[in-house]
């Protein structure tokens, strides 16, 4: 059973939160949104918004997809798809660097970070948390959170 | 639906059996908030944006840092404030050369005589007196940029007076300031953080100077002065026999003939002719809390006060409320459809308070006759077509009758014997640890409708520090039963004692948050007496739940006169270091204040404690083992 | 059902992962040369003593027992027996099969340089045992010379520039990483590894390898005359497909084993993956053919639907590049866009509304989206913006259950 954040388009208003809440999550110097300095790059976010040819706002989140071309293309067993949860997993430390996974996202969903540029910014739905922060953050409905059979 | 906490249990109760929509409930559907918007770092100045800072985009299209774009914002926000207040002191001096042109009544004459004295004005004649004086305000108030208010050095205390000088933060006219204020934060204008925090400053001297203190005592002269009495509050005040006009706004004068008027003989007799007892003022929000410190003069028209601005929408929804006269905020929006839905006549005698679907007249001292009497009619007309019509549903068991009221800087010397010393004594000895002032309002977000107010006002009685409250806050913590004697009992041991042997609560009932700038006359007169400068009184401020604009013109006052004062949410302030750090790290060197973000309130009244200890060190008072109180 | 899979790498490993996962009862037996299960894209961080072998693993440390497979490891194959379809193994065991799939991989190719498969001190990077080697080696020589500046030949320079080595790089092309990047994201790899201290020798060819009375390496003659005196060289100029134990008359082979889009062999019941199949597979492919080959071999219909084998990231000295389809435009009909910006250089090479090639250098955020406009030609002549601005969301479409999709 897989857990899957929904993106309804059309609700997407570019308001950003669902960017400063998976900033605010994976925050090292905490989870409150007063703890985030909104100038400090190392700390990046892992899903973000892109505009298409009509300026509409489109958010970009890791689908988790069933057939991840990211964990085709991991050398290092780095990305690797979990087959209870249905989530595509990353382990930092195992990863090296090579970056065939940004490559290898069709949807444009990774980026490495932008500091040390050592590791993937990607989605991890945070963790044991029941409803990822974006969706939690999303004000519009745009970002809701089902669970596919 | 879904519904925000209220440290009112009662109160809570009543909403959620009313199928009516309040700020209780939305306040759960607006609960994701805007990340930029919460560190101030959203900038709408100009159609390039809007812009917001982030890791991928430090700079707004124009080059502004976060630091010039949070400055911007928060003096911005600050003027706003400072504009309320003024407007509210502009108002009522406006009244007081009124009365004293119209040769009306003047309820407090020891505050004309001493304010004439401050002025230096030379005046037999009561009238006259009373013009000169409204026409020092007014003249101040209309002074260009340029020109430095005269009243300032007259009102301030000395030492305070020449830090501000030092600084270069004294205010030219005050209506001027704001206005330059909204020029400097406009489009590619100033761009200086610190310029901009200096000017915030400045703009709370006029705000703190004449929005609160001038106000306070210029409504003395025509309302009456504050006497210290035992008094209801909550719904219970509500008496559903009577035509209820319920009042929402901050301009006490504004209803001076109305209050008055509604007991005369013949408007009784009015009201009898449908079957009533006469009429009511049912206090709401800060005019009622206004009305309720000069209480003493208006027992029978004032039934008491109700509650506070979160409180209003509750109030209507009992059904008893027939008319409601709005000259200010806090006139929620949101009290427009209860008020159809309960067929609610309103009014508006102001129009920066206009409601959507309130009728407005504007209120004019000449004309005050005809308006009371329209208002009367109206209130009359509203309660003969709706009392058959709506369902009355009054809660009697919310309430206390014993809240001690009318606490005023001159009330309260007196009650000490016409001497700040017992007091002083009493901090000296340790009996009182410190003072702090619970201010401001309230809001529904710091844990819910005044839950920090409450919880960190119990945390700080326990550790024996006094607390005097004014604001909104004051009227969540009446309404719990904190300004009753027996909260001694919540007290730590050696204020409980102070408590039962003066027969006062814990905590002090200054009303509304106008009456900052009584709190504020306390500290300046503490100070004098100790021949010592306000930073360095064992008192600290807290606005834990402030809400709007003019409460952060009130905290600029407060970080004015070198008050550390606590907030639990920020004011939009937190994307910027640099302000950041002036604000709540840099200020102590320059004004002696300091913003203190917290938002647990345990940790609050740790450091507001702190700061009362240290304070008392450096004093060479008494200072009890730390940490002895948990 | 009993499955033989030949070679534990990226094609052979998701191969038996795919077989199990599709069949609880298969009978999986895995045999390899290899006695670890490794990522040989990895081999330079073993160079440069920054990972061990089990960092290395690609899969769970508990692989061959969760996914209940029979590993020989070790082992080479001698020969097959097709007619009995049997693999006879180089210790002489025989090992039934009723699926087999050959993903025995590729190993180094050794140009045809005087004394250079004659020398010592020669080593070709494909194995855990070649990098180990090399590593001891660099510890006890002065100069290495690394032949060839392709994906191998940079990572063992960018391996050995931990160890205190003097190293000069022998390309012939007039450029590094020459099928990677045009000459302008060359330069700025260039003059990095120039800047750490790599000597570079481009346009020119290794003539003869130089060699000491022990048959030792100690120099390398260029084709100009010039002399390099080293100690050690390491050899990088391509691989050729692990095949001699494939009889050429039975199973079809061109550059490498032929295989259809189902990864099927011309001879019933055998299949192949990977590098074996000689089409200069990169690691996605080869994981790809592994799965396809997988299905099939378990008996449910796939087909292969990923053949763009020209792409590839690189990570080299703190500047990444992403290299994808054409990177130079063929002739004058293609359009060539660039744009520059801080450290970042992009170029796409398009004609007629479809993207052929790009270069990504410096910010290869997000990048993914070109490499699946190049692979599946998708027009975007439709989309009227600056061309390097497109992105997914001009493609937006959610399918039933969540997943993207690309509307064009």
């Amino acid at each position: 059973m897989l857990k899957r954040i929904k993106v309804d388009r059309d609700l997407c208003m570019a308001c950003l939160n669902c960017v400063l809440a998976c900033m605010d999550e994976h925050n090292k110097k905490g989870k409150s949104v007063y703890d985030l300095d909104l100038e400090d790059v190392s700390n990046g976010s892992r899903n973000h918004i892109e505009l298409d040819k009509n300026k509409c706002p489109t958010p970009i989140i890791c689908r988790h997809c069933e057939e991840p071309e990211c964990v085709y293309t991991c050398m290092s067993g780095a990305m690797t798809k979990d087959k209870k949860s249905g989530l595509v997993l990353y382990d930092e430390e195992k990863c090296s660097s090579c970056f065939m996974c940004i490559m290898a996202c069709p949807y444009g969903v990774l980026k490495a970070d932008e500091v040390e540029k050592r590791v993937v910014l990607k989605c991890d739905m945070c963790g044991d948390r029941e409803i990822p922060r974006c969706v939690e953050s999303c004000t519009t409905g745009c970002l809701s959170i089902e669970e596919d059979e | 639906m879904k519904m925000c906490r209220s440290s009112d249990k009662k109160l809570e109760k009543f909403l959620l059996s009313k199928e009516v929509e309040t700020s209780f409930n939305r306040v759960q559907a607006q609960s994701i908030k805007c990340g930029f918007g919460q560190q101030g770092v959203c900038c709408r100045l100009c159609s390039n944006g809007p812009c917001r800072i982030t890791p991928k985009s430090p700079r707004g299209v124009c080059g502004a840092t976060a630091d010039t774009i949070v400055a911007r914002n928060f003096l911005r926000a600050v003027a706003s404030g400072a504009a309320c207040y003024l407007h509210v002191v502009e108002t009522t001096a406006r009244n007081l050369k009124a009365v004293g042109e119209k040769k009306g009544k003047i309820k407090g004459i020891n505050t004309l005589n001493e304010l004439a004295e401050l002025f230096s004005i030379q005046e037999d004649d009561i009238h006259k007196k009373a013009i000169r004086v409204a026409d020092k305000v007014l003249n101040d108030l209309y002074k260009a940029r340029h020109e430095k208010m005269e009243l300032v050095e007259k009102m301030a205390y000395k030492p305070r007076y020449k830090k501000w000088e030092e600084l270069n933060i004294l205010p030219g006219g005050a209506k001027s300031e704001v206005f330059d204020a909204i020029v400097k934060t406009s489009t590619n204008l100033n761009s200086d953080p610190v310029d901009m925090l200096l000017h915030s400053l400045n703009l709370g001297i006029c705000t703190g100077v004449y929005g609160l203190t001038l106000t306070n005592l210029l409504n003395d002269v025509m309302l009456g002065e504050p006497v210290i009495r035992t008094a209801s509050v909550g719904f219970k005040v509500v008496d559903e026999d009577y035509i209820n006009i319920m009042i929402t706004g901050h301009q006490h004068s504004v209803i001076s003939h109305l209050q008055d008027r509604l007991i005369d003989e013949d408007i009784k007799r009015l009201a009898g002719s449908v079957g009533a007892k006469g009429f009511k003022l049912v206090g709401c929000t800060c005019v009622g809390q206004d009305l309720q410190l000069r209480g003493q003069h208006y027992q029978e028209v004032f039934s008491g006060h109700v509650g506070n601005n979160f409180t209003s929408e509750g109030l209507i929804a009992t059904g008893a409320i027939d008319y409601i006269v709005s000259e200010f905020n806090c006139t929620l929006p949101g009290i427009e459809p209860i008020a159809d839905k309960y067929m609610v006549g309103m009014i508006c005698l102001d129009d920066v308070a206009k409601k959507a679907n309130a009728e407005y007249v504007n209120f004019n001292m000449n004309e005050e006759e005809e308006i009371s009497e329209y208002i009367i009619n109206k209130a009359l007309e509203s309660y003969k077509n709706r009392r058959c019509k709506v369902k009355i549903d009054i809660p009697k068991d919310h309430g206390h009758d014993d809240v001690i009221t009318g606490v005023s800087e001159k009330s309260l010397k007196k009650f000490l014997g016409n001497t700040w010393k017992p007091l002083i004594d009493l901090i000296a000895e340790g009996k009182i640890k410190g003072v702090a002032g619970i201010v401001g309002c309230s809001n529904l977000t710091a844990m819910g409708h005044d839950v920090f107010t409450v919880e960190l006002t119990k945390e700080l009685i326990k550790r024996d520090i006094i607390v005097l409250s004014a604001g909104c806050s004051s009227g969540g913590l009446e309404n719990v039963g904190l300004m009753s004697p027996k909260a001694a009992s919540l007290a730590g041991d050696n204020l409980k004692s102070v408590c039962e042997s003066l027969g006062i609560p814990p905590v002090l009932n200054f009303g509304p948050c106008l009456a900052i700038g009584r709190l504020e006359i306390v500290a300046t007169e503490l100070a004098e007496a100790l021949g010592i400068d306000i930073p360095e009184l064992p008192l600290v401020l807290s606005a834990p739940q402030w809400l709007e604009e003019q409460a952060l013109a009130d905290g600029a006052f407060g970080l004015a006169l070198g008050l550390p004062l606590h907030l639990a949410i920020p004011p939009f302030i937190t994307g910027s270091k640099l302000v950041t750090e002036v604000l709540t790290n840099t200020l102590t060197n320059m004004t002696g204040g300091q913003l203190i973000l917290e938002d647990d309130v345990k940790k609050a009244a740790d450091k507001l404690e702190q700061i009362v200890i240290e304070r008392r060190k450096s004093l060479g008072l008494v200072v009890e083992d730390e940490g002895e109180i948990a | 059902m009993r499955y033989v899979i030949l070679g534990a790498s990226a094609a052979g490993v998701n191969c038996a992962k795919t077989i199990r996962e599709l069949d609880k009862d298969a009978n999986i037996t895995m045999v390899s040369k290899d006695k670890y299960i490794y990522s040989r894209c990895m081999l330079h961080h073993i160079i440069a003593d920054k990972k061990n072998i089990e960092e290395l693993n690609f899969v769970d440390k508990r692989f061959s027992e969760n996914y209940k497979i029979n590993w020989i490891k070790n082992t080479k194959v001698e020969r097959l027996d097709i007619n009995k379809k049997k693999v006879i193994l180089d210790n002489g065991e025989g090992l039934e099969y009723d699926k087999l799939l050959i993903a025995t991989g590729s190993s180094s190719f050794m140009p045809p340089v005087k004394n250079l498969r004659e020398g010592k001190g020669i080593y070709g990077l494909r194995n855990i045992e070649d990098a180990i080697k090399i590593k001891e080696e660099a510890k006890n020589a002065k100069n290495v010379l690394v032949l060839g500046a392709g994906l191998v030949g940079i990572d063992t320079v960018v391996g050995l520039l931990e160890q205190n080595i003097n190293i000069t790089l022998v390309e012939m092309a007039k450029k590094i990483l020459p099928m990677q990047l045009d000459e302008r994201a060359s330069l700025r790899y260039e003059k990095l590894f120039e800047a750490n201290g790599v000597k570079i020798k481009k346009g020119v060819r290794a003539e003869e390898v130089l060699l000491d009375e022990n048959s030792r390496v100690k120099g390398v003659k260029l084709n100009t005359g010039e002399v390099i005196d080293c100690e050690m060289i390491v050899v990088a100029t391509g691989v050729r497909p692990n095949i001699d134990f494939i009889e050429e008359s039975i199973i079809k082979i061109n550059k490498g084993i032929v295989i259809n889009n189902r990864c099927e062999t011309n001879v019933e019941d055998i299949y192949a993956a990977g590098d074996v199949c000689g089409t200069g597979s990169i690691w996605p492919l080869a994981v790809k053919q592994g799965i396809v080959a997988g299905y099939n071999m378990a008996g449910i219909d796939r087909e292969l639907e990923d053949y763009f084998g020209f792409r590839n990231s690189m990570n080299f000295l703190g500047l990444q590049t992403v290299s994808l389809g054409l990177i130079e435009a063929p002739d004058e009909s293609y359009n060539v866009d660039i744009e520059e910006y801080r450290d970042a250089y992009k170029k796409i090479i398009h004609k007629d509304g479809i993207i052929y090639g790009a270069i990504i250098q410096g910010d290869i955020s997000y990048c993914g989206v070109f490499t699946y406009l190049i692979k599946n030609k998708v027009k975007i002549s439709h989309i009227n913006k600056n061309i390097f601005e497109i992105n997914y969301s001009d493609f937006f479409y959610i399918n039933e259950n969540g997943e993207y999709r690309y509307i064009v």
